[in-house]
C-alpha cells in the first residue's frame, strides 16, 4: 500500500499548482502579454541522467513552459549479488526515491579469515568506498615445511586462481636412530599429518695425541748408551649424535700414522712433537689393544730411519762427531731381529727399548749430504740376496744394514735367490718387515743391490796358492751361464705384474777370490748384456774409507778391475767393512765387526745411487751409474801417486778400475755446465 | 755493502733556496740505496737562527745514492747476490765451475735514488732500478716511491721527529737452472740441486723508518 504514497503525493501537489495558478490567472512562466490570462494545461517530471535530481516541467495554455530542478539525496545504495557492483539510491524531499547510476567495483585487498581458509573480496568504487564482496572459501594444496621439517603451513587454493599461507602448525617431534650417524624425526601435526626428517649427523672427533719420546740427556752428550722412553698416544675419539662414544685407534702403519699435526709437547722432557709429516711411526705389534672400545693406550715406535726433530736425529748424531749411534729399537730385517744384544731383544715379542743396533759413523760426506736433505727419501732399493737361507743367513741384513745406513730414507725390498728356507718364495719381493710386497700397484727400483755372485769354489775346488787357471775360470765362467737368466729378469718392466727392475741401477759385488772380476761369472754375463751393462756397477772392495790424508788400498780378498775393457770402465770401490761394532745379533746370532767382503761395499755403491735419484729425478739409470764411475776418484787411494803420473796418478786400472766411488763428486755438476 | 759510486747529498738541482748541509756519514743501512731522510732533514736548531727563514723556504731536488754496474745484483733495493767469478759445489768444494758467464748482464744494473724536498717538512723519495738481464738471473726493472715528514718539537727547532715510508714496487726476478752434462739442474750460485733451490719472484721492499734527534 506505501509503495503508491508518493505518486498520491506527486498527484496532489501537482493538482495544487493547477488550483493556484487558476486563482492568480497569472501563472504565466512565459510572461505572455495583453493581459491575456494563460493557464497551466499539463505538469510533468522526468530525473537527471544520473539520477539525482527531480525536473518538473509546467506546460501553459499559450504552449509555454517552465522547469524546475529538484536535488535528491544519497540513500542505502544496492548491490549486486557477488559485490562488485553499487546502485546508487537517491530520496528526494517530496518523499520520493530513485535509483542512479550503477558503479562497477574494483577488487582491492581482500579479507582472509583468521586460519587463512576463507578470503572475502573487497571491491573499490569511484565514489570512494568500498564493499566487501563475496566470501571464496579455500581448498588445501601442498603445504610449507619449515627447514627443519618442525613447523608446517597450511596452504589453501582459491577458486579466483589464488593461493594463501594459512596457519602454521608447529609439529611433536620424535626421534630415533638407525645407526648412530642417521637421525630419524617424524614430526606430528595437529592435523593429524606427520612429517619423516632423515639426517646425516658426522661424529665429533677429539684427535689423538701423543705423548713425545723422552730421551735421555746422554743422547746430547752422544753416548747414546740411554734408554728411551716410547711416545704413547691417546685414542681417537668420536662422539655421535646419538650419544655414542666410539674409540678409533690408527693401527699405526706407515700408510696409517696417527694424525701428526695432533702430536703434542712434552713439555716436562723437553721434548717436542714429531713434527715431521713424513716421520715413520711404526706399531709395536705385541701393545696393539684388541677391544677398540677398552683399550686405554697404545704404544709406537720411532723405528729405523725415523727423522725425530724432537731428538737426536741420526744424521745429527754423527754430525756431532760421534762414532757410533745405537737405533731405539730392534730392527725387522726380512726374516729376524738385528739388536744391540741377544736374550729378549732378539724376540719380536718381548724386546724393550735399548734393543737397536749399534752402527758406526759413516763417512763425512755422507753425513754432509744427509744435512743438505740427500737421504734416498722416496726411492725405491731392492736387496736381492740369500733371504732364503736355511739356517738363517745374517748376510741379507747386513748388507740391507750397509745400504739403509747410507740412504736412510729410502725404501728398502728384498728378493730372494734361495729357498732353502720353505717359508721363503724363490725372486719374490719382501718388505722389510717380512711380508710380501704387494704386486696390486706398480713399482719401480731405483737400485738392486746384488751382493752375490758364482761360488767357485764349490766347482773348481779350494782355490790353489797360485790361484785357478784362466782355464779353469773360463770352464766355470761356461758353467754357471744359467746366471743368464738372472740377467733377464733384470730386465723384467713389470716383474710378476708390479716390479720395473729396468729402471734400477745395477751395484754388483765383485766378488771376493782375489781374481781378476771378468771372471765372476755374474760380473761377465751383467757386462756382456747390452741392457745391463748400461746401468752396471761392479763393486771391489776397499780396506776402509780412503780421503786424500788417509789412503786406503784394494783389500786382499776383492776382485780387481781386471783386463776386461767392459768390465774395467763399469768398476769401481768402496769400503768393505760392515757397519756396526761388535754386539749387535740378527735372529740372535752374533755378527762380528770383523766381517769384510765386497757383499758390503756393493751396498753402500747402491745407498749412493739411490740418494743421487732423490733429488735429481730425471737420472736415467745408465746415467746414475755412469756419473758414479766418471766422479769415482784415486786419490784417496795408496797407489795415488800425484796428478803428475797421469790421469789415474799412477794407480794400475786393472785394479782399481775407476777407483774409489764418492758421493760428494757425483752430486756436484760433471762436464761442461750450460 | 755499499756502491762504490755512492755519491750521498750530491745535490744536481736546486730549485730555491740555500741546499742544506747534510750530516756527515750515515748509519750502516740494509738497502743498497739510501734514501734516509734523516740527513735532509737535520734540526734547524745546528744552524745560526737568521737562517731559518732561508731554510723554511728552501725546496731543492737531491740524488742521495747511484749505483751502476757493480758486482752486486739489486733486486728491490737490496743485494740479490754477487755475480760470480767462479762457483764450487756445495756438496764437494773442490768442484768448482766458472759461472761468470751465466750472470754477465747485457747492460750493467744502474740503481739511483733521490729526493725532492718541496717545504721545510716534506720530502718525495724516487729511485729507479734499470734491471738486470743475463742468462740465468733477470731482474726487471723497478721504481722506488716514498715519502719523508719532519715534525718539530718545539719552536726552538732542537728536537724533531722524523718519519720515512717507502718501497719499491713493481720489480720481479727469474733464476734458471744451470745444466751439467747429465741435464741435472743445478742453482749456478752454489750448484746445490736446482730442487732445492727457492727464492721470491716478486721481492717487496717496504720499509717504514722512525727517528728523534735532539740537539743539545
Amino acid at each position: 500500500m506505501f509503495d503508491d504514497l508518493p505518486r498520491a503525493l506527486f498527484a496532489i501537489r501537482r493538482l495544487a499548482l493547477i488550483a493556484a495558478c487558476a486563482a492568480l490567472a497569472a501563472c504565466s512562466g512565459g510572461g505572455g502579454g495583453g493581459g491575456t490570462a494563460k493557464s497551466v494545461t499539463g505538469i510533468t517530471s522526468t530525473y537527471s541522467t544520473d539520477g539525482s535530481q527531480e525536473i518538473t516541467t509546467t506546460t501553459y495554455s499559450d504552449g509555454s513552459q517552465s522547469s524546475q530542478s529538484l536535488p535528491g539525496t544519497l540513500t542505502t545504495p544496492i548491490y549486486s549479488s557477488d559485490g562488485s557492483q553499487k546502485t546508487l539510491v537517491y530520496s528526494f524531499n517530496d518523499g520520493t526515491t530513485h535509483i542512479g547510476a550503477t558503479l562497477t567495483g574494483v577488487l582491492t585487498t581482500p579479507i582472509y579469515s583468521a586460519d587463512g581458509s576463507q578470503k572475502t573480496l573487497v571491491y573499490s568504487f569511484n565514489d570512494g568506498t568500498t564493499h566487501n564482496g563475496s566470501t571464496l572459501i579455500g581448498t588445501l594444496t601442498t603445504p610449507i615445511y619449515s627447514a627443519d621439517g618442525s613447523q608446517k603451513t597450511l596452504v589453501y587454493n582459491f577458486n579466483d586462481g589464488t593461493t594463501h599461507n594459512g596457519a602454521t602448525l608447529i609439529g611433536q617431534a620424535s626421534i630415533s636412530w638407525p645407526d648412530h650417524i642417521t637421525k630419524v624425526t617424524i614430526y606430528s601435526f595437529s592435523d593429524a599429518t606427520t612429517k619423516i626428517v632423515t639426517q646425516t649427523i658426522q661424529p665429533t672427533t677429539a684427535l689423538p695425541t701423543l705423548t713425545a719420546a723422552a730421551y735421555p740427556a746422554d743422547w746430547t752428550a752422544g753416548t747414546s748408551t740411554g734408554v728411551v722412553t716410547k711416545p704413547a698416544t691417546s685414542p681417537k675419539q668420536d662422539v655421535y649424535g646419538d650419544g655414542v662414544v666410539k674409540q678409533v685407534w690408527e693401527d699405526g702403519t706407515a700408510s696409517k700414522p696417527f694424525n701428526q699435526s695432533t702430536l703434542t709437547p712434552n713439555g716436562a722432557t723437553g721434548a717436542g712433537a714429531i713434527n715431521d709429516p713424513n716421520a715413520y711411526v711404526s706399531f709395536v705389534a705385541d701393545a696393539k689393544p684388541v677391544n677398540n672400545n677398552t683399550a686405554t693406550t697404545m704404544t709406537f715406535d720411532l723405528r729405523w730411519g725415523t727423522p725425530d726433530p724432537a731428538g737426536p736425529s741420526y744424521a745429527a748424531n754423527f754430525s756431532q762427531g760421534t762414532s757410533t749411534y745405537t737405533l731405539p729399537k730392534s730392527t725387522f730385517i726380512f726374516r729376524a731381529l738385528l739388536s744391540s744384544g741377544s736374550g729378549a731383544c732378539a724376540i719380536a715379542s718381548t724386546e724393550t727399548v735399548g734393543c737397536g743396533a749399534t752402527l758406526t759413523q759413516p763417512s763425512s760426506d755422507i753425513i754432509d749430504a744427509w744435512n743438505k736433505g740427500w737421504t734416498g727419501k722416496g726411492q725405491n732399493v731392492l736387496i736381492w740376496d740369500d733371504l732364503g737361507a736355511s739356517p738363517l743367513s745374517t748376510h741379507p741384513a747386513i748388507v740391507e744394514t750397509v745400504a739403509h745406513r747410507y740412504a736412510w730414507d729410502a725404501n728398502f725390498y728384498g728378493m730372494s735367490w734361495s729357498n732353502n728356507d720353505p717359508s721363503i718364495v724363490l725372486n719374490t719381493v719382501y718388505n722389510l718387515d717380512g711380508t710380501q710386497t704387494s704386486t696390486s700397484s706398480p713399482l719401480s727400483m731405483s737400485v738392486i743391490n746384488m751382493s752375490f755372485g758364482a761360488n767357485l769354489t764349490s766347482y773348481l775346488g779350494a782355490q790353489p796358492s797360485g790361484g785357478w787357471s784362466t782355464t779353469q775360470l773360463l770352464t766355470a765362467r761356461t758353467y754357471f751361464s744359467g746366471f743368464t737368466s738372472d740377467v733377464n729378469l733384470l730386465k723384467q718392466t713389470a716383474f710378476q705384474g708390479a716390479f720395473n727392475f729396468n729402471t734400477a741401477v745395477i751395484s754388483k759385488a765383485a766378488g771376493n777370490d782375489s781374481i781378476d772380476a771378468q771372471y765372476e761369472p755374474l760380473n761377465w754375463y751383467l757386462a756382456k748384456d747390452s741392457n745391463t751393462v748400461l746401468r752396471l756397477l761392479i763393486v771391489g772392495a776397499l780396506n776402509g774409507i780412503g780421503t786424500t790424508t788417509n789412503k786406503t788400498d784394494i783389500a786382499s780378498y776383492s776382485n780387481k778391475a781386471g783386463s776386461d775393457p767392459t768390465i774395467q770402465s763399469r768398476y769401481l770401490m768402496e769400503s768393505g767393512l760392515v757397519a756396526y761394532p761388535n754386539g749387535n745379533t740378527y735372529g740372535g746370532t752374533p755378527l762380528s765387526s770383523t766381517d769384510q767382503g765386497t757383499s758390503f761395499a756393493a751396498p753402500r755403491v747402491a745407498a749412493y745411487a739411490a740418494i743421487m735419484r732423490q733429488k735429481f729425478s730425471n737420472l736415467t739409470a745408465p746415467n746414475t751409474a755412469d756419473i758414479l764411475l766418471a766422479t769415482a776418484r784415486y786419490d784417496t787411494l795408496s797407489c795415488y801417486q800425484g796428478p803428475s803420473a797421469g790421469p789415474t796418478g799412477g794407480c794400475n786400472k786393472a785394479i782399481y778400475g775407476q777407483g774409489e766411488a764418492s758421493l760428494s763428486r757425483a752430486l756436484a755438476p760433471v762436464g761442461y755446465l750450460k | 755493502m755499499r756502491f762504490s759510486a755512492l755519491v750521498l747529498a750530491s745535490i744536481i738541482g736546486l730549485i730555491a733556496g740555500t741546499p742544506p748541509t747534510l750530516a756527515n756519514g750515515l748509519e750502516p743501512e740494509n738497502s743498497l740505496v739510501v734514501t734516509s731522510a734523516k740527513d735532509v732533514f737535520p734540526p734547524d736548531a745546528i744552524f745560526p737562527k737568521e737562517w731559518w727563514p732561508i731554510l723554511d723556504q728552501r725546496s731543492f731536488f737531491a740524488v742521495t745514492s747511484v749505483s751502476a754496474g757493480q758486482k752486486t745484483i739489486a733486486a728491490a733495493g737490496e743485494s740479490l747476490m754477487t755475480q760470480p767469478d767462479k762457483t764450487c759445489s756445495i756438496y764437494d768444494s773442490s768442484i768448482c765451475f766458472n759461472t761468470a758467464r751465466f750472470y754477465q748482464p747485457d747492460l750493467p744494473q744502474a740503481v739511483i735514488s733521490g729526493l725532492v724536498k718541496w717545504d721545510r717538512d716534506n720530502a718525495l723519495l724516487l729511485g729507479l732500478d734499470t734491471g738486470f738481464r743475463s742468462d740465468k738471473l733477470t731482474v726487471s726493472p723497478a721504481v722506488m716511491i716514498g715519502l719523508t715528514h719532519r715534525q718539530y718539537l718545539s719552536d726552538k727547532r732542537d728536537a724533531q721527529f722524523l718519519i720515512e715510508a717507502a718501497g719499491w714496487v713493481g720489480q720481479s726476478v727469474s733464476h734458471r737452472p744451470c745444466v751439467d752434462q747429465y741435464d741435472r739442474s743445478y742453482y749456478c750460485g752454489n750448484l746445490s740441486a736446482w730442487s732445492d733451490f727457492s727464492y721470491n719472484p716478486h721481492p717487496t721492499n717496504l720499509y717504514l723508518k722512525l727517528w728523534y734527534d735532539v740537539v743539545f
